[in-house]
């Protein structure tokens, strides 16, 4: 460190970084545009100007490195008016209007003109003629805007060294281009937006950031994060998967899901479908890559690691033991709570064991995540089904009620108690079980959800000679997953989306179900179904088993003493999560209705944080497990990045697959997973960059012509 | 070529007591750099070239002839400052020089990396740059020979045209003119190293601290308009800066654009204070020589010729009758017989008229290219500073004008 003066103020200041550097950060602003934080620096806007120890000369401060007892100005007569010159030049060939700029309100140039009090006229102007590019995906260029301060060179050249971007010049005009002016995509981009990012002006635009003005930017920036319910780092745990560390990786993934494997089967994956790198060609295959990564742990990191927080004494109740409750119960347990939990059922694992089927979801996968919980102390109690949660009271310090839906719906419907007819969870329950199903050679199942096309797809394992499904909704707003759709018509399974369910025919036993087309079917303000059907559309289906997949409700009564909400729902406040009884608390589907897993996992952290709360804790739940990763700027170029093809997982053809429970997906190669994981565009680094320094933030200002 | 073994003392040494200077425009004492970068220890390439800003290229005439001895001198200053990279930059379309260079290279079995276009001082922060012509004089001091010359051609400006005497090799302490017969030149301005000089110092001595930049020495004929070639300068920079700076870029723009306005009747007073100001600030606002040095000599011209941009902006008139747009073009209709050869050669088809007819220019269109005046037979298209005397506005045959 040495001490320098600037503007009659004394400053320490490291020797290894420039006085502008120096100055910045000791609150002391000088004005900038080419100098970033984090780029080499250029030396071309000659904004930072300064003179030295008295001297009549200026230098930018910039490329002025300190020394003991340096005596600097930032203003003078001289200064200023050389300031104004560059900042008159820099605007020569820059629109007036910064109104009709996406970047308006939001432009750091814009920012250094309101401190300079504003520009000249004395230049003359003009209008540099270039086409707006917005044929990449992502970005966006308008070299009209630029004003060449290279920021995006650098950021590309030499903090990501990917070497895509570089001054070009044509026509006299010099401009930012790709090196053979090419798409971004055919010169090796990596679209991790540094460019966008640094861009001082509406040149260079991240178009989701645009399109996306009022959310935050890292959930702009970030999407797979911020789409996935619990917040999984997305990125950092596929750096570790490419990296060959699937410790690490699995580390990242623990730190906010104690299921990772069977998430790695079965999740919704709601991060790929929000994914930027669909923008180039597909997205990531995310859940793929947490399922290999999850398999291929020895438990490093995570399994003795994380945090164990001493005995409370607290005592907490938790019912269900699917993954909310058992999610609850693990991090409650970490809190330091004694967590009991009460399974009506012979196994815990709630709908991942019983609702899903397992050749989804292979059962071994659910017992080690399950094992995993109770090693870490929470008890668990099987078979023991709580009539009366009130009672539990007395027992325990807190009750989390997490008994999700276990109720199928069956339609108001004729014919719906024919013999023949079924039910969703039951059927699915039983098929867990081995049980017998009471299911036919023909069966039709009703519903478009991915619980209908685990009874559909069951049912063909099951022996079935002819499985139909027909739902409600058009098949582009089915809400199964497409693979599971895709998978199912392979097995030879057919699908009927858009059809009514007229009525169940036969007399005692089931013959068939009438259907009729659906023109259009939507909610009015009351959320009731308006339905209009196609005249003279009717069509039947000979079956002896219906199986209604049309719904889920929590198995529940008032009797159990707490108020129940919308369709048999637990009552529930979700900011607290509080239900009508104090200290009993609510999780999972049984409040909001059946969603997935993950949301099961989101709803179960919350719950643990505010149970942790209540019994007197500071509810951070938050852990780390996986290993500190080295600072990374640089990701280098990789040729055709953009069209490196998503890796598929191995599947059994529907031949091998469609007469057996075993498990028929073996997610990612092991020679795929590195590939796969090198397709990432690791949005996340950008968040690393350096924010502007704008002058208003600066305490010192003084300026204000 | 010097013995490849010399010890890097004895080199040195050597170089010491030459005492070189840099060639170019850079001019400091090579010595002094040298030791400054050996001290420092920082760089790790050694760049050789001609300056950035150098767009007359005579000075590439030392790798014409003298490749190997340029590299040779490389190698010794990278022996010095123990550099394992040598890059040689040459302007874009030389090809023929990058295979002498090549060859020059592998028979010295040297690797030479070669590049195109300015050099990239951003790139190169650290490395040691260096003219072509001071490493042949390195070399030629490890060889016991003396690096007591500059090489020296004259451009010779009359109004348009230009003329390139030979290359020449100037001893220090003689004057330009002792080698050069300039007394029948009416010599208006002297440019040497990007400053105006009057022509006295065509006699005054050369030493091996004068900055003689690309070694090009320009004598501006009496006949020059200095407004025209100021703005032919600017033209020229704008179109070799490579746009990084933002004064060389927009600076370059500005001057072209103002001197622009001006040529073509259009300047505003203002104009000289604002342009003075820009090249003055370019002076020490760029990176390399091109935003350094390109505008010196507008500048200087600027500062000396004032009295030539007050004609063009406020008198509307080029006193050297060089700039078009100040002189008034037309058919004389005394003289034209309507044979309608003006008419095809008029590349932009401002000529109206046709067979028989007296011909007429349209004269806000015309960009006074003369291409008219070198087809007609009767001599009748007149150009001039004066004004146009009275011609037919609609179409007359041929004779049947009358002056009123």
């Amino acid at each position: 460190m040495v001490e320098i003066t600037i503007d009659g103020k004394k400053i320490n200041v490291s020797e290894d970084q420039c006085v502008l550097e120096g100055a910045l950060t000791n609150g002391i602003y000088i004005p900038h545009l080419c100098h970033h934080k984090d780029l080499p620096e250029n030396g071309s806007c000659r904004m930072c100007i300064v003179s030295v120890d008295g001297s009549n000369e200026v230098t930018p401060s910039c490329k002025l490195m300190p020394k003991e007892g340096m005596v600097i100005n930032t203003k003078s007569e001289k200064i200023d008016k050389l300031r104004f010159l560059a900042l008159d030049l820099l605007l020569a060939g820059h629109p007036e209007d910064c109104s009709t700029c996406p970047k308006y309100g939001n432009c750091e140039l814009q920012t250094l003109i309101q401190y300079m009090g504003g520009a000249s006229n004395r230049m003359r102007r003009r209008s540099k003629g270039f086409k707006e590019n917005k044929e990449n995906p992502l970005i966006e260029h308008d070299m009209n805007r630029c004003v060449l301060c290279g920021r995006c060179v650098r950021a590309c050249k030499n903090l990501r060294e990917v070497n895509v971007l570089d001054y070009k010049k044509e026509d006299m005009e010099t401009y930012i281009g790709t090196l053979h002016d090419k798409l971004l995509k055919d010169e090796g981009c990596r679209f991790c937006g540094a460019c966008a990012e640094v861009c001082p002006t509406g040149t260079i635009r991240d178009k989701l950031m645009i399109a996306n003005p009022d959310k935050k930017k890292e959930d702009v920036v970030l999407p797979c994060k911020a789409a996935c319910p619990v917040h999984t780092d997305i990125p950092k745990y596929i750096r570790f998967a490419k990296a060959g560390d699937f410790d690490g990786a699995t580390a990242v993934i623990r730190e906010k899901i104690p299921f990772p494997t069977s998430l790695g089967y079965i999740c919704t994956h709601v991060c790929e479908l929000s994914c930027k790198r669909k923008e180039l060609n597909d997205s990531m295959s995310i859940r793929n890559i947490k399922r290999y990564v999850s398999e291929h742990s020895t438990g490093k990191y995570w399994k003795e690691g994380g945090k164990q927080l001493p005995d409370t004494g607290k005592k907490v109740c938790i019912v269900g033991a699917g993954p909310a409750g058992m999610t609850a119960a693990l991090y409650l347990r970490k809190q330091g709570h004694d967590v009991t939990v009460k399974e009506a059922l012979s196994n815990a694992g709630g709908m991942l064991r019983y609702g899903i089927p397992k050749y989804r979801l292979p059962r071994e996968v659910i017992d080690e995540e399950v094992k995993f919980i109770t090693d870490k102390g929470v008890k668990l109690e099987t078979g023991s089904k709580v009539e009366k949660p009130i009672e539990l009271k007395n027992d325990y310090d807190a009750v989390l009620m997490a008994i999700g839906t276990h109720k199928g719906v069956r339609l108001p419907l004729e014919g719906n108690d024919l013999k023949g007819v079924l039910i969703n969870t039951d059927f699915l329950r039983n098929v867990s079980e081995g049980k017998e199903t009471n299911m036919g050679e023909r069966v039709v199942v009703l519903g478009g959800g991915n619980v209908a096309f685990d009874c559909a797809r069951s049912a063909v394992r099951l022996g079935a000679k002819k499985v139909s499904l027909a739902c409600l909704e058009a098949r582009e707003v089915m809400t199964a997953d497409d693979e599971e759709i895709k998978e199912a018509q392979e097995e030879g399974i057919e699908v009927f989306p858009a059809k009514t369910f007229e009525k169940i025919t036969g007399e005692g036993n089931v013959t068939g179900v009438d259907f009729m087309n659906v023109l259009s079917f939507e909610f009015d303000e009351n959320r009731r179904a308006i339905i209009t059907k196609e005249p003279n559309s009717e069509m039947h289906i000979d079956c002896d088993t219906v199986i209604f997949a049309t719904g889920q409700r929590s198995d529940i009564s008032p009797e159990a003493g707490l108020k129940i909400g919308r369709a048999n729902s637990i009552d529930t406040d979700f900011e607290t999560l509080k239900t009508s009884e104090d200290g009993i608390f609510a999780a999972g589907d049984t409040i909001y209705g059946t969603k997935s897993v993950i949301e099961a996992v989101a709803s179960g952290r919350k719950a643990a944080s505010l149970i942790d709360i209540y019994l007197g804790g500071d509810g951070d739940i938050t852990e780390k497990l996986a290993p500190e990763e080295p600072e990374i700027t640089s990701i280098g170029h990789i040729d055709g990045f953009g069209d490196l093809e998503r890796k598929e997982p191995k599947i059994k053809s529907a031949n091998e697959r469609k007469d057996n429970f075993d498990k028929f997906d073996f997610g990612l190669c092991d020679s795929d997973v590195c590939g796969e994981s090198t397709r990432c565009l690791q949005c996340d680094l950008r968040l690393n960059i350096s924010s502007p320094r704008l002058w208003d933030e600066y305490s010192t200002k003084e300026v204000e012509v | 070529m010097f013995t490849e073994n010399m010890d890097t003392e004895k080199m040195l040494s050597l170089i010491e007591s030459a005492d070189i200077y840099e060639y170019g425009v850079f001019k400091e004492s090579f010595t002094a750099k040298l030791n400054e970068y050996k001290n420092s220890g920082k760089a790790k390439t050694i760049i050789a070239a001609i300056d950035n800003v150098d767009t007359d290229e005579m000075l590439l005439e030392v790798l014409y002839k003298n490749s190997k001895e340029v590299i040779c001198g490389m190698k010794a200053v990278a022996n010095i400052l123990s550099i394992s990279e040598m890059v040689i930059y040459l302007p874009e379309g030389k090809d023929d020089l990058v295979k002498i260079v090549e060859n020059a290279a592998k028979e010295l079995n040297t690797e030479i990396l070669i590049k195109t276009g300015i050099v990239d001082v951003r790139e190169y922060r650290e490395a040691f740059i260096t003219h072509v012509e001071t490493m042949t004089a390195v070399n030629d001091v490890l060889e016991g020979k003396k690096a007591d010359k500059a090489l020296i051609q004259i451009k010779e400006v009359f109004g348009d045209d230009t003329k390139l005497s030979e290359i020449k090799e100037l001893e220090y302490g003689k004057a330009i003119s002792d080698i050069f017969d300039t007394s029948k030149v009416s010599i208006k301005a002297v440019e040497i190293g990007y400053k105006l000089y009057d022509k006295s110092i065509l006699q005054q001595p050369v030493t091996k601290e004068t900055v003689l930049g690309t070694g090009v020495i320009t004598l501006y004929d009496k006949s020059c308009c200095m407004v025209h070639i100021s703005k032919d300068l600017s033209l020229k920079m704008r179109e070799h800066s490579c746009g990084k700076c933002t004064f060389c870029r927009e600076g370059f723009i500005q001057l072209d654009m103002r001197h622009g306005e001006i040529v073509s009747k259009k300047g505003e007073l203002d104009s000289i204070g604002i342009m003075k100001d820009i090249g003055k600030a370019m002076n020490f606002s760029c990176e390399c020589s091109v935003g350094t040095y390109g505008a010196n000599d507008i500048v200087d011209i600027l500062d000396k010729f004032e009295n030539e941009y007050i004609s063009h902006i406020k008198k509307k008139d080029c006193p050297e009758g060089v700039c078009k747009a100040f002189t008034n073009i037309y058919i004389d209709p005394d003289k034209c017989i309507g044979c309608t050869k003006c008419i095809k050669a008029c590349p932009i088809d401002c000529i109206e008229g046709k067979e028989g007819y007296i011909h007429m220019i349209e004269d806000m269109d015309c960009t006074k290219c003369e291409e008219c005046i070198k087809v007609c037979p009767q001599n009748a298209v007149v150009i001039t500073k004066k004004r146009t005397p009275s011609i037919p506005n609609r179409l007359t045959r041929v004779g049947r004008f009358k002056q009123y």
